[in-house]
């Protein structure tokens, strides 16, 4: 699609302005309220890839091996984030068992799957219409993933605990604090407009 | 269609154009016979194109009020139940940060009282006063405002620190007859009320705090 006027309305402050080609890791920022419109470098397909299949690996390791575990008069428990959610549901707090499993789990998998079944496609030249849908879904789903929020909860329970008993981390902790870091970078690298404008 | 010329510092919706929320392609929108703009989707990505998000002050009013009840019962009710040899002690977000406080985990207490008690409150009243102002059209700062919003938009979130918290102790704190974990009701109310806070900042606009300020 041809474009007889490249414009830029800033999401923010929706100031009207003509668009620039920019130079490599130039940024374009709004004159009127300092919102970052573009991007002069375009971050590669392949990163992208890339992060959404580490954040997958990572959700397994996050969801099947044990936060912490626990040691106290002689007892031995773990706990899995699944199990949280399970217990939850148990002690009757329904809605929010579902929106632990949501933000935690379920969210951040959909959104990876999505980010791999769109730029698998991409690599291969093929036009970002044919599945729309599917990159509104991975920008409309961002916001919910909530690992590295997590993350934190997972250390004051963790500290908590210390003071009662002897507590031990266990490989899913570890798996979460590299979800937060991944996670941030798999997002702050998607550029929906990109994608699109470089039709 | 002639080309318009572009007057500078002035909204895209001032001068009848829109940008996709998506893709951001920017477009023309044609009005229809009363003037209002007929509904329109992006030629190049097939979603809506509106010029603001649809009931914006309706929709953040109604979430923003919503968080707002939330907000009491969520600091009013036991949000966990620690049970020790049969007899419980609940606990609010505000007696768990205490409890904290008093072991000398105070880092970890100032942590859950900022994230659970201190942002939920300013995210709600900031978020009230942005809708006041665009309401009221007023002139002030709307840079300073925008950026009020940028930060409240991004802290929301971290209030579900306490949840998740919920969610490992209840499961971990199951010794049998030795100690037990319950998650209280104060819990449900607190995750809806974080729920309808980020909700409520999805559906505001900040190009609100623009229009008709000059």
């Amino acid at each position: 699609m041809s474009r007889p006027l490249d414009l830029i309305a800033c999401p923010t402050c929706d100031l009207l302005q003509q668009a620039r080609v920019l130079a490599a890791h130039e940024r374009a920022n709004c004159p009127r309220c300092g919102q970052l419109l573009r991007k002069g470098s375009r971050d590669s397909l392949q990163a992208n890839l890339a992060l959404a299949i580490t954040v997958m690996i990572l959700l397994a390791v996050a969801n099947l091996f044990p936060i912490m575990s626990l040691e106290i008069e002689g007892q031995h428990r773990t706990t899995t984030v699944i199990e949280g959610v399970v217990a939850l549901w148990d002690g009757d707090r329904i809605e929010t068992a579902i929106l632990v499993l949501a933000v935690t789990i379920v969210i951040p998998l959909l959104r990876a799957l999505a980010v791999v079944a769109v730029t698998i496609p991409l690599m291969l030249n093929h036009s970002p219409a044919r599945f729309a849908k599917l990159l509104r879904f991975v920008t409309n789903m961002t916001p919910w993933g909530m690992t590295e929020v997590y993350l934190l909860g997972a250390l004051v329970a963790f500290i908590k605990l210390g003071d009662l008993a002897s507590v031990e981390p266990g490989p899913a902790l570890f798996a979460f604090g590299a979800l937060s870091v991944i996670s941030a970078l798999s997002t702050s690298h998607l550029d929906a407009a990109a994608i699109w404008s470089d039709q | 269609m002639t080309a318009k010329k572009i007057v500078t510092l002035a909204s895209a919706a001032q001068q009848g154009f829109a940008a996709c929320e998506h893709c951001q392609l920017v477009m023309r929108m044609r009005e229809n016979k009363s003037g209002g703009a007929i509904s329109v989707f992006c030629p190049r990505c097939a979603a809506a194109v509106r010029f603001r998000k649809p009931q914006s002050l309706q929709r953040t009013w109604a979430l923003l009020i919503c968080a707002a009840i939330c907000y009491i019962p969520a600091n009013l009710l036991p949000i966990l139940t620690v049970i020790q040899f049969g007899s419980g002690e609940p606990d609010t977000i505000l007696s768990g940060a205490q409890h904290l406080f008093a072991e000398g985990q105070w880092p970890i207490a100032v942590l859950v009282f900022v994230a659970s008690v201190f942002v939920p409150l300013v995210k709600i009243g900031i978020l009230g006063f942005l809708m006041l102002s665009a309401q009221a059209h007023w002139r002030w700062r709307p840079r300073q405002r925008a950026l009020l919003y940028h930060i409240i938009d991004f802290t929301g979130r971290w209030s579900m620190i306490d949840i998740f918290m919920i969610a490992i102790l209840v499961a971990l704190v199951q010794v049998g007859a030795l100690a037990t974990v319950e998650a209280g009701l104060g819990a449900a109310f607190f995750a809806t009320m974080v729920f309808c806070t980020m909700l409520a900042s999805m559906s505001f606009d900040p190009r609100l705090l623009w229009d008709n300020a000059g």
